[in-house]
């Protein structure tokens, strides 16, 4: 009997800034804004972009390793028909679904070098409860209030970790100030981060949901582009604008769905994974930005490529 | 003898936004939602799940019947917006349409969100003609502290006594769930539209709720009582019924007309527009005392004749 809605965890580090046009304008600085969620406003990827990507890529990847034909055209219908009946299209409704990609960890720069912000919510909701002893376990904390929370990972040099933190009370994350307070093995509730994403990230730092948002929102890139005439290798007047994009190094998850029983998901994640490493996903991807690593559980590490990529 | 009905008031959290889109539409925004759920949208989602649950790979066929049975067996009302404390009902007051005590502005600032979509064509830039704007009701909410919580709705579930599906019974337990086979069809469904896009997907949930003010005043014919002059779904149109509202032609898309007896089903999602008829939109004030009516399986409303109501 097929009835599993358990959508399926997956993770994601940008490598590049990402950058998802909302498509329209806000009054503010920036001309060129990403998209948000409406209620939190802490932006995030869209299902939507998730999901077409992924069927880019797993069309590409069809055409580059299972169509031998030597006409482009043929190969490119042969996939295009191959993802249809995974994705679907306008007379069949696909069997997955792509949740819209939220932060978990968001990197903001402070006193004490690059800290990890994310709150109790986001990792109670995308960690699973520690089961067994492992460095990799954190504890969070019973109850958030307008602190800054230091994450202890377990069984590391404690010494180590109070040494690093004996001097400051205070954590500066840009404009604001907070008390900090270190969450050690006392608390109650311990979570497994997962080894892959504890490699990705340095200190972790929850902070609660309300101030979740504006430290997002007052650390996201924000560039400066200009269109250069090429007859006098000037600025064009009028031509300046500005974008913003979620920072490099930012931890995401975002979720599959899969509709009756369709196991084929970890697979179709492996063939895609390396052209979410080298393409990409949103737009501003011919000034460098897009890029993602995945991971998940059943990832085929060969699938994906080379370990090479910048902190 | 006929059979009765015992009412369960049923609450789900939002695990993502949740777009129920009607027709026609409006036209300040490409893909309007409707700012509650009707009973057609739970009937279909049950149905899914059910055949789902007992098919490993159900064809059209077993859809289709495990849809007439769970009409037979089954009534749900439409399902408001809740957010631990109240419920946003439409109501068609004196200055304005107002959803539970706040104006349908207000509402939409704390519930309502939109997103706009395009397609990527081959070039990697917007396809033309794609650029489209869906609305939907967001899954979370700033209360007035500023606390971010979740979005909730609320309906009612009539089930019948000794409802069956197949040999299978259905079984109400003591936290209201409805269990088959000791799976709780409710636990996980996914409603609405742009599922694709990891939409509709809401949770069951009983923390909290408070009781729906439908009262069923004689069971075995599925008549309920609404305590108040505003109705709280569609009612089908009476032109001898005094009003102040609105009055809508309803109809859905579906891959058949369940209100059609001759087979003209389709394998295409959504082809199929159901026959349309005039009601009464929700929140619509009906001018007389008569608050006793019969509910259809979709949670539409029908009014007795008047020989039938003062018997």
């Amino acid at each position: 009997m097929a009835n599993d809605l358990n959508p399926k965890k997956v993770f994601a580090r940008a490598i590049d800034p990402i950058h998802i046009g909302a498509g329209g304008y806000r009054l503010g600085l920036v001309d060129n804004t990403i998209v948000r969620d409406p209620a939190t406003d802490v932006p995030k990827i869209p299902g939507s972009s998730i999901a077409g990507v992924t069927r880019e890529y797993y069309t590409i990847y069809a055409m580059e390793k299972e169509y031998t034909s030597q006409d482009e055209a043929e190969k490119r219908k042969c996939a295009e028909d191959k993802a249809k009946k995974t994705f679907g299209d306008e007379n069949k409704k696909g069997t997955l679904r792509f949740y819209d990609g939220q932060i978990i960890l968001f990197p903001v720069s402070s006193q004490e070098g690059t800290v990890w912000i994310t709150t109790k919510e986001l990792m109670e909701y995308w960690f699973d409860e520690a089961k067994s002893e492992d460095s990799s376990n954190i504890n969070i904390p019973q109850k958030v209030c307008d602190k800054a929370y230091y994450i202890v990972k377990e069984n590391k040099d404690s010494s180590h970790s109070k040494q690093e933190n004996k001097d400051s009370s205070y954590l500066n994350l840009g404009w604001l100030f907070l008390e900090t307070e270190k969450v050690d093995s006392g608390c109650l509730k311990r979570l497994a981060l997962r080894k892959e994403i504890d490699s990705w990230v340095g200190k972790i730092v929850i902070v609660s949901e309300k101030l979740f948002s504006h430290i997002v929102n007052d650390n996201l890139e924000i560039r400066t582009s200009v269109k250069i005439d090429p007859s006098t290798g000037t600025a064009e007047p009028g031509k300046l604008f500005t974008y913003e994009a979620i920072s490099r190094g930012t931890v995401f998850g975002f979720e599959i769905g899969v509709d009756k029983d369709d196991k084929g998901v970890t697979g179709i994640l492996n063939n895609v994974s390396p052209y979410f490493k080298f393409i990409g996903i949103g737009g501003m991807g011919t000034r460098g930005f897009g890029r993602l690593e995945l991971f998940f559980d059943g990832k085929n590490d060969k699938a994906s490529g080379d370990k090479s990529s910048p902190a | 003898m006929s059979d009765m009905w015992k009412e369960i008031t049923v609450s789900f959290k939002l695990k993502s936004p949740l777009h129920i889109g009607y027709m026609p539409f409006k036209g300040s925004v490409i893909s309007p939602t409707r700012y509650y759920v009707p009973g057609r949208n739970l009937w279909g989602a049950i149905t899914k799940c059910i055949t789902e649950y007992l098919y490993k790979n159900p064809t059209a066929n077993d859809y289709r019947n495990i849809g007439a049975m769970v009409k037979d067996n089954f009534r749900f009302s439409y399902f408001y917006v809740y957010d631990g404390i109240n419920i946003y009902f439409p109501r068609y007051t004196e200055h304005e349409l107002k959803y539970g005590n706040i104006s349908r502005s207000e509402f939409e600032h704390r519930f309502i969100g939109s997103q706009i979509f395009t397609a990527i064509d081959s070039t990697g830039t917007a396809k033309n003609a794609s650029l489209h704007e869906i609305e939907f009701i967001n899954n979370k909410f700033k209360d007035t502290n500023g606390n971010i919580k979740d979005v909730r709705i609320m309906g009612c579930v009539l089930v019948k006594e000794n409802a069956k599906i197949g040999d299978k019974t259905v079984i109400i337990s003591d936290k209201a769930e409805i269990l088959i086979d000791g799976f709780n069809i409710m636990k996980e469904l996914i409603l609405g539209g742009e599922s694709k896009y990891g939409f509709g997907h809401v949770l069951f949930d009983p923390s909290g709720s408070i009781k729906f003010p439908i009262k069923t005043v004689k069971a075995e014919e599925c008549k309920i009582e609404i305590n108040d002059n505003y109705i709280i779904t569609h009612l089908k149109y009476d032109k001898t019924i005094k009003f102040k509202g609105d009055i809508e032609l309803l109809t859905g898309r579906g891959y058949y007309d369940p209100k059609d007896s001759k087979d003209r089903s389709t394998y295409k999602p959504g082809e199929a527009i159901s026959k349309l008829e005039y009601y009464f939109s929700p929140g619509t004030y009906i001018l007389d005392d008569t608050k006793v009516y019969t509910m259809s399986w979709d949670g539409t409303l029908k009014r007795d004749e008047p020989e039938q109501r003062f018997r």
